[in-house]
């Protein structure tokens, strides 16, 4: 049989999976805090038919060897944890990460996720939760009455009383990972450690590698539209070529169907 | 007999071959740091006292070649420009590779997409993860913060078709071959694309296909010419 058939069919399945992540990244372009994903391949096994230097017939010496690969896989996916563009929007409760790490929040069975999406409310009881309503790990319990609260870039909250008073009502942290690409993504914008991650390690804004809290701020998505339209375009001529292998080698098939007839 | 018949058969079982190597180069356009395979037929130098067997000495060989850099922006994306390989080591012995995706463990060891460490001049070269702040220079220098850390294996190959792949992606070194040092300029924040040209490899994949329809019309003639002298 043909294994041509069976590489190019693999390169076919590689390039469906690339269109998936760009449509993804696509659909993602406008939500806040979103990390573009990027796909890796590798080259799956090669038979080898001959090793290289085999006596040959007439004694001569086989020089080159045959070794024919097998296709393509996908190795994994990385997310690209590059800064998203800050984008002014003027809410007190809209927090932004300039430079490295993560706000961790609270899901109501006790877990916890990472985030860098900081469109934070408030709930009944005056807590800092998501726009889920998860609860932001470092409590932030905002007064009633308070005109305004204020976020420094160390992440010190201060609400503003009516007699014009600054009152420290809590701190924010940020969470840093070694290698923030190894980061499972949960859905719904939320990450979750791995052993490819790393343990999070709790940072006060702006020190030891965590970047600054930006108030009144959201990070976009890194998204490119552009790039990712780019990247559309080559897996389809990808996928065109792979599935035009594929028509060749049925094509000899059909050949040597009708060789004796 | 006529040996005619056989080597229309060793034509079309050739050209097969030329298929499923394009076809794996395709499939790998795709794959970080890959390198394309090009399939060579040669006569056997013999053939005309040799007259019954195949005819057709095919191998295969790398094409090291450079690929084309693309921009990353990730600290840890090293491209290779020039020849030369990344050491990893692994279970079962060194491997080569030009696909430069490292990423950092929680103890700071520089490792490569599927886990395994990449190789330094000296001793291994610790980062501080978390930090960032990685610069690496292009003879592979790596500092951070400013600080040195040792610098990065870079290899070359010398030896005729020197390199072969293995099971991991990688390249393994054929014996008789030798690793020298590599003149490759390291280039961060890049990846190196595949090597190959979907237009030259579809060009072949006409091109053996055609051959392998021609050698398959001269079977047909050749058996069509027996059969009349059968009736």
């Amino acid at each position: 049989m043909i294994r041509s058939l069976y590489t190019a069919a693999s390169g076919m399945k590689a390039q469906q999976f690339q269109v998936d992540t760009i449509a993804n990244n696509i659909a993602n372009v406008n939500t806040s805090g979103f990390k573009k994903s990027r796909l890796s391949f590798r080259s799956l096994l090669y038979q080898t038919y001959r090793e290289p230097g085999l006596p040959l017939a007439n004694n001569q010496n086989d020089v080159t060897g045959l070794q024919i690969g097998s296709g393509t896989e996908v190795s994994g996916s990385r997310k690209m944890m590059l800064q998203g563009v800050l984008e002014a929007t003027g809410g007190q409760r809209d927090l932004a990460v300039r430079g490295e790490g993560f706000f961790e929040v609270q899901l109501p069975n006790g877990e916890t996720r990472y985030t860098r999406n900081g469109t934070f409310r408030q709930d009944f009881n005056g807590r800092l939760v998501t726009a889920e309503g998860y609860l932001l790990t470092d409590q932030v319990t905002v007064p009633p009455d308070t005109l305004g609260i204020s976020v420094s870039n160390d992440g010190q909250v201060f609400a503003l009383e009516e007699n014009n008073l600054l009152t420290q009502i809590g701190t924010i942290r940020l969470h840093i990972f070694a290698n923030p690409t190894g980061l499972k993504a949960m859905g719904g914008n939320y990450y979750a450690p791995t052993v490819s991650s790393g343990p999070p390690q709790q940072r006060q804004p702006g020190v030891q590698g965590a970047g600054a809290i930006e108030q009144g701020y959201l990070e976009r998505s890194n998204v490119e539209t552009v790039d990712e339209l780019v990247a559309l375009i080559v897996a389809q001529r990808n996928y065109e070529v792979n599935s035009r292998a594929i028509r060749v080698s049925d094509e000899m098939l059909q050949q040597v169907n009708q060789l004796v007839r | 007999m006529n040996v005619g018949l056989y080597r229309t058969v060793a034509a079309m079982r050739t050209n097969q071959q030329r298929i499923e190597v394009i076809s794996s180069n395709i499939a790998n356009s795709e794959t970080t740091g890959f390198k394309r395979m090009l399939h060579v037929a040669h006569g056997s130098a013999n053939w005309a006292k040799d007259g019954e067997h195949q005819q057709v000495v095919t191998g295969t060989r790398l094409d090291l070649s450079q690929g084309v850099l693309q921009r990353t922006g990730e600290d840890l994306d090293l491209a290779l420009d020039g020849p030369g390989f990344f050491v990893l080591e692994g279970d079962r012995g060194l491997t080569l590779t030009r696909e430069g995706a490292f990423g950092l463990t929680q103890n700071g060891v520089l490792v490569s997409g599927d886990g395994r460490a990449v190789q330094w001049e000296g001793g291994r070269g610790i980062l501080e993860w978390g930090v960032g702040g990685i610069k690496v220079d292009a003879n592979g220098d790596v500092t951070q913060d400013g600080l040195p850390v040792g610098r990065i294996r870079i290899v070359d190959v010398l030896g005729a078709d020197p390199v072969e792949p293995d099971e991991t992606g990688g390249y393994r070194l054929r014996p008789g071959s030798a690793l020298v040092d590599s003149e490759a300029i390291v280039t961060q924040g890049f990846q190196e694309r595949a090597n190959v040209q979907n237009i030259d490899e579809l060009v072949e994949l006409i091109a053996a296909q055609r051959a392998f329809d021609s050698a398959a019309q001269a079977f047909r003639t050749i058996d069509q010419s027996y059969r009349r002298l059968h009736s």
